[in-house]
């Protein structure tokens, strides 16, 4: 008996979603820690909004997006730690055992992180609104944050993915994650490009493609519509997503090496 | 090649930088075959099943699993096998009918007969009620038998179980065995199990592969491999230690000298003939002036088959099962061909018999007593405790005693041929059959044919059966052999 593509997707996306929402190491972190991030940030930040040249008054507005990125990122660990547990456990040579295509199997590791990535988004959005958080590119400019940060789940879900199956160790996983914490710092997360004074910062923050994911969603909540920062941040986030996708396409086909 | 359900020549895989591990293998295994690969850990077990079910590439030779090549039609061999690692490689967070249901939507089931089958192997393999716990929360015999099941799904041709029963208590570890062979019996199907226990080698497979180092060091049945390094072995310690160099010189006119522990001047010889030499011995060393302390018959195991191949015994070493098979259990084995007449010589085992009994023994005093017994009749048995409580029998013959044979008792703590009882000289002697837990009398675990007397308690299993004297005509009911 043959299964289709689809169908086996779907088999493998259900279980993704399944095991990750059983998995209270998963949701916590991705929930509350984002959350935290930004109320801290934004309590540290208030008296901001009076430097000159700030591009809003309401600090809410600015650091929301802190939630959204490092919600984004955590995405990492998650996915990575799945494929990893997979490999060392063996669970990987059960399904390569199977008619399994390759492909299937690390598209649907994003599956999980996805309906996660749904619900962290909608909670993200609920309580940066209570807070004072407003979108200059109203409900519309909402939507599009939102799928501008699913885009930014499925990338760095898929470098999580690429991760694993490099190392197929969940220890090396987890010691990617504060790396990653130390690369979204060196962004403009925390503060505009443009107030930024140290020359080095400043050069960092530029080549950090972090930096354009997070200016693209603050720009639906400042500026409004600006074409070009949405570009730059789907872009980025499409361009990680092909790359690891390929990649660990690339690591599975050299992990199963099944005749 | 095809003709065999897996044909092996020749079969190599190196490691960079590292030896052998499968160092040029050749076997094969019929179909319906139950092949047991025995040795030690690190021996290239692991390695020759990750060869053969196309998760490893060989380096060298080659092999055909169901007239498919392992290395060029991966995909046919995959359709065909079934696979039960030696990690049970089951997802913590899943639960049983979960892993079912993926497996089977793998294998190109519809959404209805993936459900269908699920339940039927959660069924067939115990786990119905608990299909749906998380595997987190499943023992280590239920993740094997869940293992097993995720195997089956695809109703595969062949299957390939490296160590299954590692770390299983004996429950669980009979409960799989019974479904190994159930799956040859009934269905056809060739496995290919790797064990380093062996006890289960020896009950469960047809044949068998023994490898070390990456080489098959010995193969063929148990009883071939057995009678390939002699006869069984006798060990003798001598009442005093300064007749050790006239025992050694004694027992070498009936075979070659064996290893023993040496404790006591204990010298071993393994017989010749392994028929009645026990008798000769006994008279030679009389004779010679040996007075012996212990005497000891013991069978060939597979192990000594290892250490006369290798030169080292075979041990279970890491990931040693919570509870290994006793450790007498092979050695407990006694030659079929053993006189049960000298069982009638005591109610001791004929081990540790001092020499005044053996004398006695040849002297047919025991056995005049014995016969004298049979003429008054030949004792009975009443089931006293377990399923068929409360049955009187008697043994005309023999009667063999287990969840299959000629007494059924459908007892998971009994073995399915569990003892023989049989009627010698008027007397009723029972040997166990090598059973996992065991023949006890009277509260005592027996290891060599022993004779029952009227009030002696037979305890296998939950159930106890009690030696009664022997009846009156009118008494005479239930199974009997």
């Amino acid at each position: 008996m043959k299964t289709s593509f689809w169908r086996q997707l779907g088999l493998l996306a259900r279980r993704s979603v399944v095991r990750t929402f059983r998995d209270p190491g998963s949701v916590a972190p991705a929930m509350l820690v984002p959350l935290i991030l930004f109320v801290l940030v934004s309590a540290g930040l208030e008296k901001a909004t009076h430097v000159k040249g700030f591009p809003t008054d309401t600090i809410w507005t600015f650091t929301l997006t802190i939630a959204f990125a490092n919600g984004a990122m955590v995405t990492v660990a998650n996915t990575g730690q799945a494929v990893a547990t997979d490999i060392e456990g063996g669970f990987i040579n059960r399904l390569a055992l199977t008619p399994m295509r390759s492909f299937a199997l690390i598209v649907s590791q994003l599956a999980g992180p996805l309906v996660l990535g749904v619900i962290q988004a909608v909670v993200f959005l609920g309580v940066g609104l209570a807070a004072g958080a407003r979108f200059e590119a109203g409900p519309l400019g909402a939507v599009v944050l939102v799928l501008i940060f699913l885009s930014a789940v499925l990338a760095f879900g898929a470098f999580g993915i690429f991760v694993g199956l490099r190392t197929g160790s969940g220890q090396a996983v987890q010691s990617i994650a504060p790396l990653m914490t130390v690369f979204l710092f060196l962004s403009s997360v925390n503060w505009p490009r443009n107030l930024i004074t140290a020359d080095w910062f400043y050069w960092v923050a530029t080549i950090n493609p972090l930096s354009y994911l997070v200016e693209a969603m603050r720009s639906l909540l400042i500026t409004g519509w600006d074409k070009e920062a949405i570009g730059f941040g789907l872009a980025f986030t499409g361009g990680v997503l092909v790359i690891m996708l390929f990649a660990s396409a690339w690591q599975l086909h050299g992990r199963l090496v099944r005749t | 090649m095809a003709e065999h359900a897996i044909d092996v020549e020749g079969l190599v895989r190196e490691y960079k930088k590292g030896p052998r591990a499968v160092d040029g293998v050749d076997l094969y295994v019929e179909r319906g075959e139950i092949y047991g690969f025995l040795g030690p850990n690190g021996a290239g077990k692991s390695t020759m099943v990750k060869m053969l079910v196309t998760l490893l590439p060989p380096s060298g030779g080659r092999a055909t699993v169901g007239g498919f090549d392992i290395a060029t039609q991966g995909d046919q061999v995959r359709r065909i096998i079934g696979v039960a690692l030696q990690e049970a490689a089951l997802d913590p967070l899943l639960t049983g009918r979960e892993h079912l249901y993926l497996q089977a939507g793998l294998n190109g089931f519809p959404k209805k007969q993936a459900k269908e089958r699920q339940e039927e192997l959660l069924e067939r393999v115990g786990l119905s009620g608990a299909g749906d716990r998380k595997i987190g929360t499943y023992s280590g015999g239920m993740r094997r038998r869940l293992d097993l099941a995720l195997s089956l799904v695809h109703s595969p041709s062949i299957i390939f179980l490296d160590e299954p029963t590692t770390g299983l208590d004996p429950h669980s570890r009979n409960a799989l065995w019974e479904e190994v062979r159930r799956l040859a019996r009934d269905e056809g199907v060739t496995i290919f199990l790797t064990t380093q226990y062996l006890e289960e080698a020896d009950v469960l497979a047809r044949r068998v592969g023994i490898i070390d180092h990456g080489k098959i060091v010995a193969e063929g049945t148990p009883e071939e491999l057995k009678a390939q390094i002699g006869g069984s072995t006798l060990e003798v310690t001598p009442a005093l230690a300064s007749d050790r160099e006239r025992l050694e010189t004694t027992l070498s006119r009936f075979g070659s000298l064996a290893p023993t522990s040496g404790e006591n001047g204990t010298v071993g010889v393994r017989l010749r003939d392994r028929g009645a030499a026990v008798a000769e011995i006994v008279r030679a060393l009389d004779q010679a002036g040996v007075e012996i302390a212990n005497l000891t018959l013991r069978s060939p195991t597979l192990d000594d088959v290892f250490l006369a191949k290798t030169g080292r015994a075979l041990e279970a070493g890491e990931g040693e099962p919570e509870a290994e098979p006793p450790a007498g259990a092979e050695a407990a084995v006694v030659e079929p061909e053993v006189d049960l007449r000298m069982a009638a010589a005591g109610r001791s085992k004929i081990e540790r018999l001092p020499t005044a009994m053996l004398k006695d023994w040849m002297a047919e005093r025991h056995l005049q007593e014995a016969i004298e017994s049979g003429r008054r009749g030949t004792p009975a048995l009443k089931i006293t405790k377990g399923p068929l409580a409360g049955q009187q029998l008697t043994v005309k013959d023999r009667l063999v005693i287990g969840r299959e044979g000629d007494l059924v008792i459908a007892d998971p703590e009994i073995s399915r041929r569990h003892c023989v009882i049989r009627v010698v000289d008027g007397t009723l002697v029972i040997d166990d059959l090598q059973s996992l837990n065991g023949s006890w009398i009277n509260g005592k675990r027996i290891e060599l044919p022993t004779l029952l007397a009227p009030g002696d308690v037979i305890t296998l299993g939950t159930s106890a059966i009690e030696v009664t004297p022997p009846p009156a005509p009118s008494l005479v009911s239930g199974p009997a052999a």
